[in-house]
């Protein structure tokens, strides 16, 4: 039901072809639906070999007001579908109100997006970016429920010497039946989850547009407490902290983008019924290029290495159980081209030449860690 | 070898003045600054920068013209319409900022620039009236 009152007000605002604009309050929207198909195995939570899957959707609804001088409040609610994570459930995205004091020192607080990295706090707004898929090493979908939002207070502000900052401090959301729980489970051969909660989630970052003209440098940390309960097959609980830093950069010369970014995602974690205490080391790595040919093509492509484990990358662990190395590492060589139909309209098509397979579900009796998978999206935005 | 060198400098900065000089930066009378550096007026335009010094709130406004709009990006923002435009997405949708107000006809824009506090824009310098101040960029 919520989703279609969702669907109705967007088409609503959306016919009106522009904002809704009343001096102090703006009302914006998106809505994109893409497609996914992979040659052989099942990729971002969804059945992407068979006939391909449409499970692959947003639509964001937002109204913003400035109150006054120092303070704005504003509220987006979202809803979205990749295979079986969102399932298209409207939920609120982010509502926060933004006391800006200074120049270099605002608050706020609410459920607002965690700054992490150059895209994270834009990752779900397909028209602001070259490619469809952002890189999973840094943007990974299986993680993107607990690093998304962060609900409790923030600060941010522009510092002397073109340094920028923001830092948010709160909780975040874990669901018991998507995203990490289900890597967290693959990983540790657990399944099924029954309940989940979060203790504290912190994140900051830094960026400094440097002196170059176009070059900005950055550095990003995050970092949650949280636990997993399951009753299969017998009671227990899985305790983690999972901290992780970024190191970025991003240059912009002219119609050429290019970008790059470093992280390394440290999950340690402790099931105190089973006296197991171990941990996990994520790390991965991207480049990135994007050049705006006209006022309606623009073409891009990235090469993106992920790691489950930075001390294994060759897969031994996984060859000693009997399973594919390839499960240690993904690496994604993507293509895209995006069209601007207009200023309202954009389409994108997007080619993965794949080679592993962490975090994809392959068919065991005939693993295949060369793969393709083709994803394409409409997003109108207004 | 120095004096290539010395042409060129010259003949770029002709170049860039060229560019700039076209199209002025304009705010209403109340603003209390007369120039601004350009990484300044560059954070202004990107919602990075929202309060003038005496603490007075940033109103962007921008022409919809398309060339006018696109002259103004390259000479001060040093950012192409599509920067422009993925910018401002990001800002909108994650409710860091409000997007700039947008106006086809200049005779309302400068006069909502004149009669409303805090407001900065850019015009063509020949169609720069009394009503408004011009903010000098150096």
């Amino acid at each position: 039901m919520k989703k279609f009152i969702l669907a109705t007000i967007f088409i609503c605002f959306a016919t009106t072809a522009a904002a809704f604009d009343m001096e102090s309050i703006q009302i914006h929207g998106f809505l994109s639906q893409g497609y996914l198909k992979s040659d052989t195995n099942d990729a971002l939570f969804a059945d992407t070999s068979s006939n391909g899957t449409f499970e692959f959707n947003e639509f964001g609804l937002n109204i913003v007001s400035q109150v006054n001088d120092d303070l704005r409040v504003g509220i987006q609610l979202l809803s979205r579908d990749m295979g079986d994570i969102g399932n298209n459930e409207v939920e609120i995205d982010w509502a926060y109100g933004d006391y800006n004091y200074r120049n270099w020192l605002g608050l706020r607080a609410g459920k607002m997006k965690t700054p992490y990295g150059l895209y994270n706090q834009s990752r779900d707004i397909d028209a602001a970016r070259t490619c469809i898929l952002l890189p999973s090493s840094i943007y990974s979908e299986g993680f993107r429920e607990s690093i998304s939002t962060t609900i409790g207070i923030g600060a941010y502000g522009e510092l002397p010497g073109g340094v920028e900052y923001q830092a948010v401090y709160g909780t975040t959301q874990l669901k018991e039946d998507e995203g990490i729980a289900n890597i967290m489970g693959g990983l540790m051969g657990v399944s099924g989850f029954s309940d989940s909660s979060v203790d504290w989630a912190y994140a900051g970052d830094l960026k400094w547009s440097t002196p170059l003209d176009g070059l900005t440098l950055g550095t990003s940390t995050l970092g949650y407490k949280a636990s997993l309960s399951s009753d299969t097959p017998v009671h227990f609980d899985l305790d983690f902290e999972a901290e992780s830093y970024i190191a970025s950069v991003e240059f912009v010369y002219g119609d050429l983008t290019l970008a790059s970014e470093y992280q390394i995602l440290t999950v340690d974690y402790t099931i105190s019924a089973f006296n197991v205490d171990d941990k996990l080391d994520f790390e991965g790595y991207y480049f990135l290029a994007s050049y705006r040919i006209n006022d309606w093509l623009e073409v891009g492509t990235y090469y993106n290495i992920e790691y489950t484990d930075k001390d294994d990358r060759d897969g031994d662990r996984y060859k000693e159980k009997g399973e594919p190395a390839a499960k240690a590492w993904k690496k994604d060589f993507a293509l895209t081209t995006r069209f601007d139909i207009n200023d309202n309209m954009v389409f994108k098509l997007e080619g993965h030449l794949m080679d592993g397979l962490a975090t994809v579900e392959y068919d065991a009796e005939d693993p295949d860690d060369d793969w393709y998978m083709l994803a394409a999206k409409v997003t109108f935005s207004f | 070898m120095k004096k290539i060198a010395i042409c060129f400098i010259i003949v770029m900065a002709l170049f860039v003045g060229i560019a700039s000089a076209d199209t002025v930066i304009i705010c209403n009378p109340g603003v209390q600054e007369t120039e601004i550096p350009p990484k300044e007026l560059q954070k202004i335009f990107l919602g990075k920068m929202t309060k003038w010094s005496d603490n007075s709130r940033i109103n962007i406004v921008v022409l919809k013209d398309p060339d006018q709009h696109k002259l103004f990006l390259k000479s001060y923002i040093h950012r192409t319409y599509s920067q422009w435009k993925s910018h401002w997405k990001k800002m909108v949708f994650t409710g860091k900022g409000v997007k700039p107000k947008q106006f086809d006809d200049t005779g309302a824009y400068l006069a909502y620039i004149a009669s409303t506090p805090g407001t900065v824009g850019y015009i063509d310098a020949g169609l720069a009236k009394d009503t408004v101040k011009i903010l000098n960029v150096k």
